[in-house]
């Protein structure tokens, strides 16, 4: 790392990197235009207005935010809700996190905007397709107008991007030193030309990047794709070296990280952007390639906390290249890799319909969500997973203690299932009408679809998966199965009458029935062949209740299981009553995502990981899922060890296993944690699609963290 | 025909190559004072009790004593050791055949003293061979040469310990003489299997440089010993000792630098 990525990497932590947001005073003609001219209109003059800064030693040129812009032009925080932000900013914190019915969050997901059309094809290509597709619907008044817009926004874009290109010009003649003097004139060349036009090198499109990037500040999508042409013409022209690319990428990275304020507790969590390395190229062959290695290098140098990376790994992917990556992730103190199966993933993408020239193309964003480039997640937030079992246990009595099989009970249980997903269906169109109220004219020129469909991405214009299943509770549903399975069907210790009536009581005087559960039921995650059918019964259900559903604006709908960003795992399980497996009345659900048990598994960590690649990735899990595991930092730190693992990891990809994430600290070490916060403020852990200092977690994930099931 | 297994551990890191299941044999003709599972050494099953857990609900009060039907609710009484075919454990071993198979891993035999049981081991090993299985076989070696003439068809790797090279030593602490260990392990190592050996490294009994040196001569120029493993004695089993009602002997744990100081000298 040179001294000056350093020095920038080391402020970025401290200080506010954008320049101060202007105020803007605008036109009062303005009121006379159509609603979305005039917003468009105001989005245009707010950047107009805004300084050009350009950092001391910066290479690139373009830092904007958009804090005192009248009109949010960040989709998945703001718009949207701009007719419901102020009514929703009337309920308490505590108000917020009560799931609507049980059952649902409000809340928006991610987007991966398509930053590699932009490169490719420049703004002026998008007026292009903005003009062919008025062409297309000029009978449609409304069309027309949103294309206006966009059309007009494109060129407020290309005036902003003016400025800076006059502000570098000026700061490059006034500039004395000749070596930054030279940087400087690179500079101004760069962005006289980006993002307006296509890129013509690998300096060129990473300006492009970093220039657009603040117009949707979500995922980066896949640089490695995107670039790689570039940097290879330029390597092998002698344009740039390794050592200038990384440089450049590392500067990038800089600035993602300085535009989510690092003092706020949730831009400490590092989800907000996300992007992938490696993965199947669309001639089925591993991408892993010099660049994806040199992005890998270069943001694990910086001591930062977000971007997360994604690794995609393929059966194609050298066992070399799945240790260089595991090394990194073991030495990675801020805990940004995450490890996804191209397997699962693009099997899971082409069940939904999407073929596979598109799915080669997936990208991880946020909380560990699947998109492609250009396309956002509709619908709700996470949902609980575990309403259909509390709901049959509690309010099927009747039918349930009629049940003489396991899969009479099991019938009953599918049926509240299916209502449930219905009921999450309407509610997550509730929520997707709510935001078609608004219109997002900015991100809609970033997302694959709006300009085609002449539609804003808040009407359902863009590319799209909507999101079905639930963030919390998939575990507990699976063991509460299999407990009835077990000990009430099969091996008959327990009639359910009892069950039920220790239920009721929240397991009040029926403590030696507890007990017993926990001794002798064969859980999920112990490679049994019971709760292993019973995982993919469950997933199967979903899967297929989902696959042919679309949402409101026909997006088709993706089973899965949102990690979540937030304590689903509590809040769902405050609002749940005591479930079979043990579980009390308003206690957490233990597990987020898919694997860990809390010590529920017994057989080890193969046999948890059989276990969870088993339970039929591509149905339920391809979407969204995460396992997590804990690996002791003295085994992790021993060569032989480490090399172990390594296999250990390939060959769950290679059972199909969908994701993983792992931490490399000992038991001992977070017990210690938990009970010495003050000793361990720098320790930083995965927890479900994002990584946090272990200290500020709250207790329930806290405790969740230190059970998870460790290699011994 | 079934052998007496006290445990099976899947995913174990340290029982010799790549990523493996380890089946404990139960029963074991020496008696090593620092040794962590007191459970491996009758051949019977035995009783383990944990105090702890117990709610005194009196369930077991007036069951028999090895009643396999019976479980205690709370976990605070179970029954060491349980009576396995050979079926029955490859079916557990072969679970984890893709580990295996892409780590370079395999299945261990260990124990207690598996050697012990020598038919049924013969057994297991050649259904894992048949099936493809690598088979590694963990002993103490103070077993008659005519069994490992038998096993050794059939074994990839054998685990061979060595307490201490002074025969006085090893029957103060073992309760055995070394030299039927000694003397196997030299026909061992001309015979044509791989062997790794292990050496419990215990405080005041083996921990010195002239132990290790003694070790390292006695294997040297011996092209089938792959590897010498230094294993740092621990007190983990302190539990089970209890559970048993067993007396237990206290060991100092050797410090790291020791260890270095003796893998230095060992040179593997």
């Amino acid at each position: 790392m040179t001294e000056r990525i350093k020095n920038m990497a080391d402020s970025v932590l401290k200080e506010f990197f954008y320049p101060e947001s202007k105020e803007c005073i605008y036109d009062r003609m303005d009121l006379l235009l159509p609603e979305r001219i005039l917003q468009t209109k105001r989005v245009c003059d707010y950047m107009k207005s805004q300084d050009v800064h350009i950092p001391e030693n910066a290479m690139f040129v373009g830092l904007l935010g958009f804090d005192k812009c009248p009109y949010p032009t960040d989709f998945s925080l703001k718009s949207g809700l701009h007719h419901t932000n102020e009514m929703w900013n009337t309920f308490s914190e505590d108000e917020k996190h009560i799931p609507i019915e049980n059952l649902k969050f409000f809340g928006y997901q991610h987007a991966t905007p398509n930053f590699g059309k932009v490169i490719r094809i420049g703004i002026e290509g998008l007026k292009k397709e903005i003009s062919e597709s008025m062409e297309k619907f000029r009978d449609d008044s409304d069309k027309t107008e949103f294309l206006k817009a966009c059309l007009m926004l494109c060129d407020g874009i290309i005036s902003w991007q003016e400025k800076c290109a006059k502000e570098c010009k000026k700061a490059f003649e006034l500039e004395k030193n000749p070596e930054r003097k030279k940087q400087l004139e690179k500079m101004y060349e760069n962005v006289k030309r980006v993002p307006r036009h296509p890129a013509r090198n690998f300096y060129e499109a990473l300006q492009c990047l970093y220039f657009c990037f603040d117009f949707m500040r979500d995922g980066i999508g896949l640089p490695d794709r995107w670039l790689y042409k570039f940097y290879q013409d330029d390597i092998k022209a002698g344009v740039i070296t390794r050592d200038d690319a990384k440089e450049l990428l590392q500067e990038c990275f800089i600035k993602i990280q300085g535009a989510f304020d690092y003092n706020l507790p949730n831009s400490r969590k590092g989800g907000q952007s996300h992007f992938s390395v490696g993965g199947y190229t669309v001639d089925g062959e591993d991408g892993y390639n010099e660049l994806s290695d040199l992005i890998m290098e270069a943001l694990m140098e910086l001591p930062l906390y977000v971007p997360q990376i994604s690794f995609r790994w393929t059966k194609k992917t050298p066992t070399s290249v799945l240790e260089r990556i595991m090394d990194f992730e073991r030495h990675d103190k801020n805990k940004r890799i995450a490890f996804a199966n191209d397997e699962a993933k693009i099997k899971g993408l082409m069940n939904c319909g999407i073929p596979w020239e598109k799915a080669v193309d997936y990208s991880m964003t946020g909380c560990n969500l699947i998109t492609l480039p250009g396309a956002m997640w509709y619908g709700c937030d996470s949902s609980n997973q575990a309403k259909p079992l509390t709901d049959t246990l509690y309010g099927r009595k009747e039918d349930i203690l009629k049940a003489k099989t396991f899969d009479e009970f099991y019938e009953i249980y599918e049926e509240e299932l299916h209502k449930t997903l219905k009921r999450a269906m309407e509610i997550d169109n509730l929520q997707n009408l709510s935001r078609a109220k608004d219109e997002c004219i900015l991100g809609s020129l970033f997302l694959d679809g709006c300009i085609e469909n002449g539609v804003s991405l808040t009407k359902g214009g863009a590319l799209g998966i909507s999101e079905l299943g639930g963030g919390a509770g998939l575990i507990c549903t699976i063991d509460s199965l299999t407990v009835i399975k077990q000990l009430v069907f099969e091996e008959k210790i327990i009639t359910m009458e009892n069950l039920l009536e220790a239920l009721e009581n929240n397991w009040k005087n029926h403590e030696d029935m507890r007990n017993l559960i926990l001794n002798r039921t064969k859980f999920f995650g112990n490679d049994d062949e019971m709760s292993d059918a019973i995982a993919q019964m469950v997933t199967t259900s979903t899967f297929e209740f989902a696959k042919d559903k679309t949402d409101v604006f026909g997006k088709h709908y993706l089973a899965s299981t949102t990690p979540g960003y937030r304590e689903y795992e509590k809040w769902f399980g405050a609002t749940s009553r005591a479930t079979p497996d043990g579980r009390f009345d308003g206690a957490p659900f233990d597990c987020i995502g898919i694997g860990q048990t809390n010590g529920k598994d017994k057989n080890g960590l193969s046999a948890l990981l059989n276990s969870v690649a088993k339970s039929d990735p591509t149905k339920h899990f391809s979407g969204v899922t995460v396992t997590n595991i804990n690996l002791d930092s003295a085994l992790i730190y021993d060569e032989e060890n480490f090399k172990k693992t390594v296999k250990l990891v390939e060959t769950y990809f290679k059972n199909g296993g969908s994701q993983l994430q792992i931490n490399c600290v000992s038991k001992k070490d977070l017990i210690n944690a938990k009970e010495n916060p003050e000793k361990y403020k720098n320790l930083r852990v995965r927890v479900s699609g994002f990584s946090a200092y272990f200290v500020e977690l709250e207790e329930s994930l806290q405790d969740n963290i230190i059970a998870r099931t460790q290699i011994h | 025909m079934h052998a007496l297994i006290f445990d099976i551990e899947r995913n174990s890191f340290v029982d010799g190559p790549g990523i493996r299941t380890t089946v404990f044999f139960k029963g074991c003709n020496l008696r090593c004072k620092w040794c962590h599972n007191p459970e491996s050494q009758k051949k019977e099953k035995k009783i383990m009790f944990y105090k702890n857990k117990c709610t005194l609900c009196g369930r077991c009060q007036d069951i028999e004593e090895f009643d396999e039907n019976f479980f205690c609710y709370n976990d605070a009484r179970e029954i060491c050791g349980k009576d396995y075919t050979t079926d029955e454990i490859l079916k557990i071993v072969i679970k984890d055949k893709t580990f295996y198979d892409n780590s370079g891993g395999g299945v261990t035999f260990s124990g207690g003293e598996c050697m012990l049981q020598t038919d049924f081991l013969l057994e297991i090993l050649k259904k894992c061979k048949e099936n493809g299985i690598h088979t590694a076989v963990d002993t103490a070696g103070h077993i008659p040469w005519e069994h490992f003439e038998r096993v050794i068809p059939y074994t990839d790797l054998f685990l061979y310990d060595i307490k201490s090279m002074d025969s006085s030593v090893h029957k103060e602490y073992t309760g055995v003489s070394n030299e039927l260990i000694l003397e196997n392990l030299s026909r061992l190592l001309d015979s044509n299997v791989p062997l790794w050996i292990r050496v419990p490294v215990i405080t005041g009994v083996n921990d010195t440089e002239e132990e290790m040196e003694k070790i390292k001569n006695f294997v040297s120029g011996k092209e089938k010993c792959e590897k010498i493993e230094l294993l740092p004695y621990h007190a983990m089993g302190e539990h089970k000792y209890e559970a048993l009602g067993m007396k237990r002997e206290e060991f100092e744990v050797p410090s790291e630098e020791k260890m270095q100081t003796l893998k230095n000298i060992i040179g593997f």
